[in-house]
């Protein structure tokens, strides 16, 4: 019996986890698939056909220029989810190496980087991106490069509070008197006791994402037509309220993958809490 | 004669805040011949844990310096002679390895032994601290503490060390259990031909183990002697108020003032010292040979 397999084996026990997981899965999945599951190319117009209800050839019907709305919400779901994810992924991973390291080396470079985040943390990010995207010019590469500047620090913080803590117990004393230097105790001892923790927040963080991408795609600062995307989708609805599939469907899927990721990610962090005590 | 550590002048500094600075450990100088064991007493917060991890090389002095068989330790040159035992075994460990990784980090680390015959190694040494070797792949939450503290002695001979460094080995333990571990302690001293610094507020499992004996106070070293005979011997105002506490209630030790931690004072033990006189606030005793292997710092003794 291994106590570490104990503890996600109680994680996915738990009944909403699988309900979450299950509900973005198939979201996830049938995005992945999309090539072969969607019905039309994204881009394909047919005027003749706007505002379709929807029928057995388009399931959810058309938009104002006849392009069909599932084929859309599916290659929609690989930019606005992809996106998100790549954003995710690049700021957690050297956020949370540069967090680790700081906490271990301590002095004026541990220093920079809590001051670094206090800073960010009064700094409004909107007018951050803003600046990048005006200085780069509009599309997803400025919008995801701002931020990726300004969220990897948010992980290097958590790391560097999470590696600390773990850093004050004796078995990291024991470990150097054992002949382990720093890149092993970070990577054997340290990564190993925050990672479930950093999941936690990467799982809420990717739902924050998630939402900034759309909402910058919404505002027209990200994805350019005609490439679909979520954000950019509901934005093209808003023009023609009296079809409301043309907003539902995809912000139905946002709605969907957030809240399924951050319910997963306060799970996984109640079980951390009972794995405690 | 010839010695296997020897402590000079040792010194930390911790700040409190702004300006204020905690002297832990001040002026200790001592030397361990080989083979001994050296108990060290005093209450908790005293500088023992600080002092113990100076001499492991764990953490820098801000005076003084720490030599093993004749060269200095430092912080980033630990090369596995020196081991410790802490008071917390679940602390002590990762518990995210099993047993048998913990144990053979050492061996991979000082010995560059892998595979097979890390694992061999790994039953011997559990062999050799009482626990079965068919457990080796188990977690350390599903040991017991008495358990568990043996697999960290395990994780410490690995190391094949000359010194074993016992910080409050058997605190956390149940007293049925703490006797187990002294004697297990006290054979493997003999048949490894360990030199051990115990330290401990227990003076009964000091008596026990230690040959030789050092009271610590406010980060000083009060009285030594060099033979476990001259116990009787011990006279320290605070010693005797240490003796004497095994059969004082507790409510009298916790009403006392904490021990004066400002730099440069006078004695740390002048608030509650029963002999105490107006020299005692001014100047710090230093610590005197009186008679042969029996130190004290005290002026009016």
């Amino acid at each position: 019996m291994r106590q570490k397999n104990g503890m996600l084996g109680r994680f996915l026990r738990r009944p909403t986890v699988i309900v979450y997981l299950t509900l973005l899965g198939v979201l996830v999945a049938a995005c992945l698939l999309a090539p072969v599951l969607s019905p039309f190319d994204p881009a394909f117009m047919d005027i003749s056909l706007k505002f379709a209800p929807p029928s057995p050839v388009h399931p959810l019907g058309t938009d104002y220029l006849g392009r069909d709305i599932l084929s859309r919400v599916l290659w929609g779901g690989r930019n606005t989810m992809g996106y998100a994810a790549l954003v995710t992924l690049f700021s957690a991973l050297p956020g949370t190496g540069v967090g680790m390291l700081s906490g271990w080396t301590g002095g004026w470079a541990d220093e920079a980087i809590t001051k670094a985040s206090d800073v960010l943390r009064a700094f409004p990010s909107i007018v951050f991106v803003l600046i990048i995207v005006s200085a780069l010019g509009i599309g997803i590469q400025s919008v995801c490069l701002a931020m990726l500047t300004t969220r990897w620090i948010w992980y290097a913080r958590m790391a560097r509070n999470l590696a600390r803590a773990e850093l004050t117990r004796t078995s990291i004393m024991a470990s150097r008197l054992a002949g382990s230097r720093w890149p092993r105790l970070l990577t054997r001892h340290i990564l190993p006791a925050i990672l479930p923790q950093m999941l936690a927040v990467l799982a809420i963080d990717f739902g924050s994402t998630l939402l900034a991408i759309s909402g910058y795609s919404f505002l027209g600062l990200g994805i350019l037509a005609p490439l679909p995307e979520w954000g950019a989708m509901i934005n093209d609805g808003r023009n023609y309220m009296e079809h409301p599939g043309m907003m539902f469907w995809p912000g139905l899927c946002v709605l969907v993958v957030v809240i399924s990721v951050n319910l997963l990610g306060d799970r996984l962090r109640d079980t951390l809490e009972e794995n405690r005590t | 004669m010839d010695f296997l550590l020897e402590a000079q002048g040792l010194r930390k500094t911790y700040r409190r805040g702004w300006n204020r600075r905690i002297e832990a450990v001040r002026d200790v100088s001592f030397s361990l011949p080989d083979g001994i064991c050296l108990g060290l007493v005093g209450e908790s917060g005293c500088g023992k844990s600080t002092l113990c991890r100076i001499l492991a090389g764990l953490e820098q002095p801000a005076a003084g310096r720490v030599f093993y068989r004749g060269a200095p330790v430092r912080p980033g040159r630990i090369q596995g002679g020196i081991q410790m035992v802490f008071q917390n075994s679940l602390d002590s460990v990762n518990l995210h390895m099993d047993i048998a990784h913990i144990i053979s980090e050492p061996l991979e680390n000082l010995f560059h032994m892998r595979g097979g015959s890390s694992r061999k190694e790994v039953s011997r040494l559990l062999e050799m601290v009482g626990i079965s070797p068919e457990d080796m792949y188990k977690y350390p939450q599903q040991f017991s503490g008495g358990q568990l503290q043996r697999v960290c002695i395990a994780r410490a001979l690995a190391a094949k060390p000359k010194l074993l460094l016992l910080d409050e080995p058997l605190s956390s333990l149940d007293v049925s259990v703490q006797a187990q571990v002294l004697n297990l302690l006290a054979g493997l001293k003999s048949t490894l031909d360990l030199t051990c610094l115990l330290i401990s507020h227990d003076l009964e499992a000091i008596y026990y183990l230690a040959d030789a004996l050092m009271v610590m106070y406010g980060g000083v070293i009060v009285e030594q002697i060099g033979h476990m005979e001259d116990f009787s011997k011990l006279c320290h105002p605070y010693t005797r108020r240490l003796l004497a506490a095994y059969d004082i209630a507790g409510e009298e030790r916790e009403s006392l003032p904490p021990p004066a931690r400002e730099p440069d004072g006078g004695c740390p033990y002048y608030q509650r010292c029963v002999l105490r006189t107006a020299r005692c606030q001014a100047q710090r005793p230093p610590l005197e040979e009186r008679e042969k292997d029996h130190k004290i710092a005290c002026w009016n003794i």
